[in-house]
Formats: structure tokens, C-alpha cells, sequence
């Protein structure tokens, strides 16, 4: 504990409202872990600030004190990205949540960092717009989490991903500093530091603002799903319907284990025997729809669909992508637990690759069910187990490490959409070198030369700055705390 | 500083180190000129260069084709041109997974033409790829043209980059997969860091299929609030383009001129385009038509487009005329309003202005030809209305003796997060010094 506890918790209580601070046990046990659950650490203050200056005059009393602390959002993140520090405190933006400015001619919203993401698009709907990244979890995360993972969404194949939907940022640096970058323009002079800091898991500053941009809704929506006796011709459906020009907005695969689940629990209406199912979406001006729909059904029917179903109407399109975002909870139903992998493969490997987790789900004695991004080769094995079970959770973790290890080989990703977190820091190694981790030190250390903001995820080993800065004594310190309350 | 060129016969054989003047003419960057050009043929030569030029303090410009030398302020020192022109290989197509990774010194047009042949590209058209512009070059200065619009910039195509630091570390960002969120994303940093924070080596990018049809739609607009009303209207109906360009008259007679194209005498010339499928293509044209023809525009479209969209992406070429060309930024509903501006001031100077706007964008690219002076005047007139709606002026080309100039304009509120960012990368400021920051 910091020998300074007594004059932090003094200094932060004057900053915050009461309600806005807490410290006691039973208070902070909520926020003790994401929705990666099975890490638990507790932070020794949890603060909720309300304005961007509460959250630089936390960050500026953690700095002087050299205090570690731990941004968070929704808490949905499924790599222990907002898993807290032991001796820090965990920064929560749920109540900045407040939609600032909907500027439709600009096709530009700004949002505070604790706004859910589907409020966004629910608050231009009206217009005729929508935000497009869309994870399955956009009911409750939040866009300061999905910015921090570069978050994905079923839809991402035609729209890309977070990353490409931003336009600009407010953030408080780890010194306490508010920075913009970005902004409402398309373009700025300088280096691109926004496309450093989507996608660095909160480990380069606390976001308060992002200028999102928006998109038209389409005309048009055509969802069907073909049903397929071999995975292998539901993956060559997928390079063939790209082959022909048309990038349909999402193209997801799931597997029989997965199929037979999501019908006990939501009965989406897939067919129970086939081998695998791959749901596509096609969206768009009602004039290109309808021209590449007869083309996507020639390509399915060429790589022997058993069954083509077009969804009738909204309740049936509703039906079917139910099952789909609903394929990691159905998992409930056939097991007790279940660890969700993500992973990536290049999109010709998709066979080769679910060979591979089949023969390693036998050695290891788990069922594995796959549902798949398909149309980028974003995979997510779904490992079934039983955590009551003594050390069943400690295989399940090397298991699924196998699975990385798959994907890599095959010139893949350890992760496509969820993160390296706590959870993968160990798997980096098997994607960069040290040089490249050097390299990326380089960026940390222009934010954060303490290495105080998120510390102990994404990277493997601890590294400290060329001058100030956390030792490395200091950094395995923390690293070991966090282990000891794990295992 | 006095370099020693037989330093670098440690790592080069002779035929890669060029010291005479006549060689390093086509390195000269304004009015500097490096002592010796290197040609390295591998990553490690590339790393062994940079990190003797670093441990003794010689600053490096790396070039592709040096298709845009004047691009960037003035370097403040310059010892050692180190051309990719040698790393030119494509490494590796993976065709079923629309994937390709190219060396740096690649040209594009290469490798645009060979994906062709495949029916695959690069959702990318970057000006003067027919002079060579090579991958690398791109990517550090953030080259793009009219598909911007639908595909956005290198940032949106590149998912995996290998590169040198000052150091000598060879190290990458990303993957070679389309979706991938393991680490900070290096890759996107590099695109427009103009070799500022290392030498760029390799590349791999993604890649689209060949579009079936493209049909182009071309109609002239008499006045800026028609011009509002209607680029509202297109960017608010169900279509999905894949350009569109408001062009002035200096600038549409041009290429229309060039392209074939019957000229038409607007003060604003719209072109889009559409490609698609066959069928959605014509359906979507016939939208676009009822549309404008309703408003009382007379359009026409245009079938053979390549051509017109190929002098589109070229502009905004200087060639041997004395001229600046940059790009204005600002908000997209800002685009009328700048256009019209910059038609009344040109009225006023000495000058000949071509302009065409990404209205979807929210980007002008402008050609300003006359005398240094008037172009000074124009230059600082702009940016100073620019800055009235928090919009940017970047010079993609200045003439060899314009004097003092600051290519980028304010770098912002974030000016001194780049100001570290390029201490941490190139302490010894070796790396193009003074081009960007
Ligand atoms: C059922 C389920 C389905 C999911 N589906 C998807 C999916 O389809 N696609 C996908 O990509 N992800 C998915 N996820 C993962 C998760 O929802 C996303 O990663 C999401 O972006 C996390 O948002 P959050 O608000 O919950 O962030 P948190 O989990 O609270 O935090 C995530 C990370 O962001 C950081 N952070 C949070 N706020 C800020 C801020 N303001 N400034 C800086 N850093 C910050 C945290 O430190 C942490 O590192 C799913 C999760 C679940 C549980």
C-alpha cells in the first residue's frame, strides 16, 4: 500500500463528490475485474469523476504520488484490460456519459467517453444515420472502452473497425495534461497520433471526449443464411463471394456445437443437423442489393449450400442475427463455463486451422465451438468446461494458448477485437520480437514516462523509460502482486 | 559536415555509393544537395547505413523515385540520400486472402498492374504513380487521390509495416491479416510521418476486387448555394460512390481537354462516380440522373472513365510550372463556402488557381501558379481564413527559391506529443531533420 495513502485519499476526496469516490471493500468489490472474471484484483480507491478536469486533477495527485491507476469503461472487456492494480486506483468513466454535439451536415457526433455505444446510434437514428462498429456488446460497453480495444463488430468486414470511425479525441495525458487530437476535419498536419492511441488498451491516457463519425443507414438490408455439410465450403463461399467484387457487411460462421446451442436457447431458426451455417448480410443502396444478391446465391449454391434462407422479413433478419450475437451466452446452456478465445487466421486457413483446434479439443478432452467473423478470419473458439472442476480452468488456459499458437502459425493474430489485456500479455512474444516491443516502448514513453496508466498489460516484461520513470524492480513488484492474487 | 564516403564501403560494394555531383542531382531537396547517395540492397545494409549515420551524426533523407522532393520544409541538415530504388521486390500475393506485401521501393504502378492481371487492387489512387511513386514514398507522405472518398487513405489499406529505426532495429507493426489489434498500431503512425521516425522497408497491404463496371456523371453549377444544395443532396441519397470532385473552371477545362471530354463553362463542374456490379451501377446512375435533371442540371455520363479519373488523380501535378500545390482541410459542409472564397480572392492577385474539392471529404486540392510574391499573398491570405474555422494548409510543392516557408502550417494542440514522439524515435534528429517537425 502507498506509504502516502492517508494524503491521497485526502486530496482525491476534495476533488470528488462523495458519492463519486470510494475506498471501502465492499463498495469497490464490483469493479474488482472485467468480464474476463476469472482475474480479480481489488483497487484501493475507485473514483467516478464527472468533467475532464476532475480526471486531470486524479491523474496530476497519482502522479505526484507515483500512484498506478486503471482507466474503465463498461467493464465488457473480455482481455482484463480494466483489471485493477493492487496499490492503484480505478478510474471509472461511467459518469461521463453525456452525447455533446450531433452535427448531421458534418456527419460527426462528440460524445463523452462513458456514452454506450448504441446510444449513438439510437440518438441519430432519427436522422437517418448510425455509428457503425458494432460489437456484440454494444448494449452495454462503452465508447472509451471500444476505443482503448479498437473494438470490431459483426458488421466490420464492409465498414471497418473502430480505428476507422474516429475522428478526433480529448484525453488527459498520464501527467495530467488535456490533449486534442484529431479533430472535426478529415486531415491534420503532424504525425497520426490517434491511430496510436485507438487501439493501445488505455495504456497511453485517460480519454474524455471522441468525435465520432457517422454513417448513413442504408437503404437496403438482405440477411440469409446457407447451411453447409462441410466447413470447408462455407469458408470457400466466403472467398468466392469476395471474388466476385461484392463485400457483403458481415459474413459470420458457426459451427455445428454452436448451431445446436444457440437453438435450444433462442431457436434462430438454423438448421439443427448442418455441419456449419454462414450468415451474410448484404447492405446498401436498394440498386446494388438487389444486383448482388443473385450473384452471392449462385456462389453458395456452386459450393453445394444444402439450404438457402433469405429472411422474409425484419423480425426473421432480427431472428437470425439473435442467434448469432447471442452464440457466447448460449453456451450457458450446454456447460457450466465457457472461455472465449479470438484469434485471427488468414481467410484461405480457415479449414487447416479448425483441423487443428479439433485434434487439440480431443487431446485436451474439451468441446470447442467456433463461431467465426468470416469475412476478415476473425475466429472465436468457444472452450466448454467446468471451473468447479480442480485445475480444469489452468488447462483450459493452456489450451487456448494452443489455439493462438495455431493462429500465428498459420501467419495469424492473437487477437482481432478483444485485446492483449492481462490475459495475452504472455502471447505477445509469439507476433513481435524485442525490437519490435522496443519500438512500441518508444510510443509508451512519449505518454507516459512514469509507466503509471494501465501497467502490467499488453506488453510481456516490464519496461521502463530512458530516464525517469518506474524501475523494473518496481514493475515486477506490481506484476507479482497481481499474480498472487490469481493463483 | 565533412562525411567520409569510404565509410560506407564497410557495408555497400562501390557500385551502390554514388559521391559525384552529377549523381546526386536528383536528390537535391531545394537547394541542398547530400554528399553521397546509397543504394542498399537488403534490410540489413538499410539498418547498418542508418546506424552508423546515426552514431556519427549524418542526417538521412530516404527516397523512392523522388516524385515529391519538394515536399516537407526544408531539411536543416542533410548528409546522405539512401534510395529504396533497389528494395523494389513484391514479397508475397496471398490471392485467396486479397493480401499482398511489397518492399518499399516497389513502384506502385507495378504492383497495381500485376494484381490487376488477377483482378484484385490496391483501393488506392495516389497521384503520379505513372512517374514511378513507390510504396514507400506513399506511405510516408499519405499520398492519395479521388478514391478517397470510398476507401479512405493508406492508413485504411496497410496492416503490416517493417521498418528501420535509428538504431539500426529492424522491428514491424500489425500483422499480415485484415483484422488484427495486437499492439499499437505502428503501421498507421508511419503513414504521412514523411521518413521522419524510420526507413520504411516493407509493406503488405489489403486488397479489393476489380469492380465490373464504372460509369462517371459529370454536370456543371452555376452558383455556391446551388453548389451546397446539391453536394447535400448526393452525399444524403442511397448511393454508394466511389468519388466525388468539385472542380473549378481552370481545372475542369484542362482535363476535359485532355481527356476528351466536350468542355462545358460552369464556375463549378461536379464528377462522380459509381462502381459496382454491372447492374447496380446503371441502376444507380439512373438515381443520380432523375435526381439532378429534376433540379434543372443537365448532366452527361461519361462510359470510358479511366482516363479522366487518371488526370483527376494526378492533379495536383506542378511539372515545370512556377507554383504551390497544397491541400486545405476543413469540415465537409465548410467546402462550398472555401471554393467560393477561393474564386473571389484569386480575382484580386496575380495568380491562375486550379482547385478540385473532395466534397465528401472535406478537402481542397489547390494549384497556384504566378510570380514568389502573389503566391506568398495568396498562401498567407488562405491560411489566415482558414483559421477562422480551425482548417489546415498543408504545401505538397513550393518553388526551389520561394525562401522561407513552413509547409504544415500549426501542428496544433498536440504539437509537442509529436515534438517527443520524434526525441524518442530519432534522438539524434538524423531522420530528415526539420521536414515535418
Ligand atoms: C458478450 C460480449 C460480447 C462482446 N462482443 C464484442 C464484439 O463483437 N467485438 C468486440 O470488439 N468486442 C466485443 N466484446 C468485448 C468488449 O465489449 C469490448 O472490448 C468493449 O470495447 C469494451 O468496452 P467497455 O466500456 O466495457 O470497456 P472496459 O472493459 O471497461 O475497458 C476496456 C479497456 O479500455 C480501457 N478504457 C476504458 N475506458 C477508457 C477511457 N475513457 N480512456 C482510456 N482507456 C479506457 C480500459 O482500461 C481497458 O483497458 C464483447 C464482450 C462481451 C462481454
Amino acid at each position: 500500500m502507498n506509504a502516502n495513502y492517508d494524503v491521497i485519499k485526502k486530496r482525491l476526496e476534495a476533488i470528488l463528490e462523495p458519492e463519486s469516490f470510494m475506498h471501502k471493500e465492499e463498495e469497490i468489490i464490483a469493479f474488482e475485474c472485467d468480464a474476463l472474471t476469472y482475474y480479480r484484483v481489488k483497487p484501493v480507491f475507485v473514483v467516478l469523476p464527472s468533467t475532464n478536469r476532475q480526471v486531470s486533477e486524479i491523474i496530476k495527485v497519482c502522479d505526484e504520488y507515483d500512484m498506478p491507476f486503471v482507466p474503465r469503461g463498461a467493464g465488457t472487456g473480455l482481455s482484463g484490460g480494466a483489471l485493477p492494480v493492487d496499490d492503484g486506483v480505478l478510474i471509472s468513466l461511467a459518469k461521463m456519459n453525456q452525447i455533446l454535439e450531433i452535427d448531421i451536415p458534418n456527419r460527426l457526433v462528440v460524445v463523452q467517453p462513458g456514452v454506450i455505444n448504441r446510444s449513438v446510434s439510437e440518438a441519430v437514428d432519427g436522422f437517418g444515420y448510425y455509428y457503425a462498429p458494432d460489437p456484440s456488446s454494444q448494449i452495454v460497453c462503452t465508447i472509451g472502452g471500444n476505443v482503448a480495444e479498437n473494438s470490431g463488430g459483426v458488421h466490420c468486414l464492409k465498414y471497418g473497425v473502430t480505428t476507422n470511425h474516429i475522428l478526433g479525441l480529448e484525453m488527459v495525458l498520464p501527467n495530467g495534461e488535456i490533449v486534442e487530437l484529431g479533430g472535426k476535419n478529415q486531415e491534420y498536419p503532424g504525425y497520426d497520433l490517434l491511430s496510436i492511441v485507438v487501439g493501445s488498451e488505455g495504456l497511453l491516457g485517460i480519454v474524455t471526449k471522441v468525435i465520432l463519425k457517422i454513417s448513413k443507414k442504408p437503404q437496403l438490408v438482405k440477411t440469409l443464411f446457407a447451411s453447409f455439410d462441410k466447413i470447408e465450403n462455407a469458408g470457400s463461399s466466403v472467398s468466392g463471394i469476395i471474388s466476385n467484387g461484392i463485400i457483403p457487411a458481415g459474413m459470420e460462421i458457426m459451427d455445428n456445437t454452436c448451431i445446436k446451442a444457440v437453438q435450444i436457447s433462442v431457436k434462430a431458426g438454423y438448421p439443427e443437423d448442418a455441419e456449419s451455417i454462414l450468415l451474410i448480410e448484404l447492405d446498401g443502396p436498394t440498386a446494388e442489393v438487389e444486383a448482388q444478391l443473385p450473384i452471392v446465391e449462385n456462389v453458395l449454391r456452386e459450393n453445394s449450400a444444402i439450404q438457402i434462407k433469405i429472411a422474409k422479413d425484419e423480425t426473421e433478419r432480427e431472428l437470425f442475427w439473435k442467434g448469432r450475437k447471442s452464440a457466447f451466452a448460449a453456451m450457458g446452456r450446454v456447460s457450466p463455463d465457457y472461455y472465449v478465445q479470438d484469434g485471427v487466421i488468414p481467410r484461405n486457413k480457415l479449414a487447416e486451422v479448425l483441423t487443428k483446434t479439433k485434434q487439440l479439443s480431443e487431446e485436451y478432452g474439451f468441446t470447442i465451438a467456433n463461431v467465426f467473423h468470416a469475412g476478415d478470419g476473425n475466429l472465436h473458439p468457444l472452450i466448454l468446461f467446468n471451473s468447479e472442476n480442480e485445475g480444469e480452468f489452468e488447462k483450459v488456459e493452456r489450451l487456448a494458448g494452443e489455439i493462438l499458437r495455431i493462429c500465428v502459425e498459420a501467419g495469424g493474430s492473437i487477437t482481432g477485437e478483444h485485446g492483449v489485456g492481462f490475459d495475452k500479455k504472455g502471447y505477445i512474444p509469439l507476433m513481435f520480437n524485442e525490437d519490435d516491443l522496443d519500438t512500441m516502448q518508444l510510443i509508451s514513453c512519449t505518454f507516459d514516462t512514469k509507466g503509471l496508466c494501465n501497467p502490467g498489460k499488453l506488453f510481456p516484461t516490464p519496461r521502463s523509460c530512458a530516464e525517469h520513470g518506474m524501475t523494473k524492480e518496481r514493475a515486477l513488484e506490481l506484476e507479482n502482486k497481481v499474480e498472487g492474487e490469481l493463483f | 559536415m565533412k562525411i567520409n564516403v569510404d565509410d560506407f564501403t564497410k557495408f555497400l560494394s562501390h557500385e551502390n555509393i554514388h559521391a559525384q555531383r552529377s549523381e546526386l542531382l536528383k536528390f537535391q531537396v531545394f537547394n541542398k544537395l547530400p554528399s553521397v547517395a546509397v543504394y542498399p540492397e537488403s534490410y540489413e545494409q538499410v539498418s547498418e547505413i542508418v546506424k552508423y549515420c546515426n552514431e556519427n551524426g549524418y542526417s538521412v533523407i530516404p527516397f523512392g523515385s523522388c516524385t515529391k522532393v519538394n515536399f516537407g520544409n526544408i531539411p536543416t541538415t542533410y548528409n546522405v540520400a539512401l534510395s529504396l530504388e533497389k528494395l523494389n521486390k513484391i514479397l508475397g500475393h496471398n490471392e485467396a486472402d486479397f493480401i499482398i506485401t511489397a518492399q518499399a521501393g516497389a513502384k506502385f504502378k507495378d504492383l497495381q498492374d500485376f494484381l490487376i492481371s488477377k483482378n484484385q487492387f490496391v483501393a488506392l489512387d495516389p497521384p503520379q504513380i505513372d512517374k514511378g511513386a513507390t510504396i514507400g514514398g506513399i506511405i510516408a507522405t499519405n499520398d492519395y487521390g479521388p478514391s478517397r472518398f470510398r476507401y479512405g487513405t493508406f492508413r485504411e489499406q496497410i496492416i503490416e509495416l517493417v521498418a528501420v529505426g535509428t538504431d539500426g532495429k529492424i522491428f514491424k507493426g500489425g500483422a499480415k491479416v485484415v483484422k488484427n489489434v495486437a499492439g499499437y498500431d505502428i503501421h498507421k503512425l508511419f503513414v504521412g510521418s514523411m521518413g521522419t521516425l524510420g526507413i520504411i522497408l516493407e509493406a503488405s497491404i489489403k486488397l479489393y476486387p476489380v469492380q465490373e463496371e464504372s460509369l462517371t456523371f459529370i454536370t456543371g453549377i452555376s452558383d455556391a448555394g446551388m453548389l451546397r444544395s446539391y453536394i447535400k443532396k448526393i452525399l444524403d441519397a442511397d448511393l454508394v460512390l466511389s468519388a466525388l470532385e468539385i472542380m473549378n473552371p481552370e481545372l475542369s477545362s484542362d482535363i476535359f481537354r485532355l481527356s476528351g471530354i466536350r468542355p462545358i463553362n460552369f464556375p463549378h463542374t461536379l464528377v462522380l462516380r459509381i462502381e459496382n456490379v454491372r447492374k447496380a451501377v446503371i441502376d444507380q446512375m439512373e438515381l443520380v440522373k432523375n435526381m439532378l435533371n429534376s433540379g434543372g442540371l443537365e448532366g452527361a455520363v461519361i462510359e470510358n472513365d479511366n482516363l479522366l479519373w487518371s488526370y483527376l488523380r494526378d492533379f495536383p501535378y506542378a511539372g515545370d510550372k512556377n507554383c504551390i500545390a497544397c491541400k486545405v482541410s476543413v469540415m465537409i459542409n465548410e467546402i462550398p463556402g472555401v471554393l467560393e472564397y477561393i474564386q473571389e480572392f484569386s480575382e484580386n492577385l496575380d495568380i491562375k488557381i486550379y482547385s478540385s474539392a473532395k466534397a465528401g471529404n472535406g478537402i481542397v486540392q489547390l494549384l497556384i501558379e504566378g510570380e514568389n510574391k502573389d503566391l506568398e499573398i495568396a498562401v498567407n491570405l488562405l491560411r489566415s481564413y482558414l483559421t477562422t474555422m480551425m482548417g489546415s494548409l498543408v504545401y505538397q510543392h513550393v518553388p526551389h527559391d520561394f525562401g522561407k516557408f513552413n509547409t504544415w502550417g500549426d501542428l496544433g494542440a498536440s504539437s509537442h506529443l509529436m515534438q517527443t514522439l520524434k526525441q524518442n524515435f530519432d534522438p539524434n534528429n538524423i531522420l530528415n531533420p526539420g521536414r515535418l517537425i
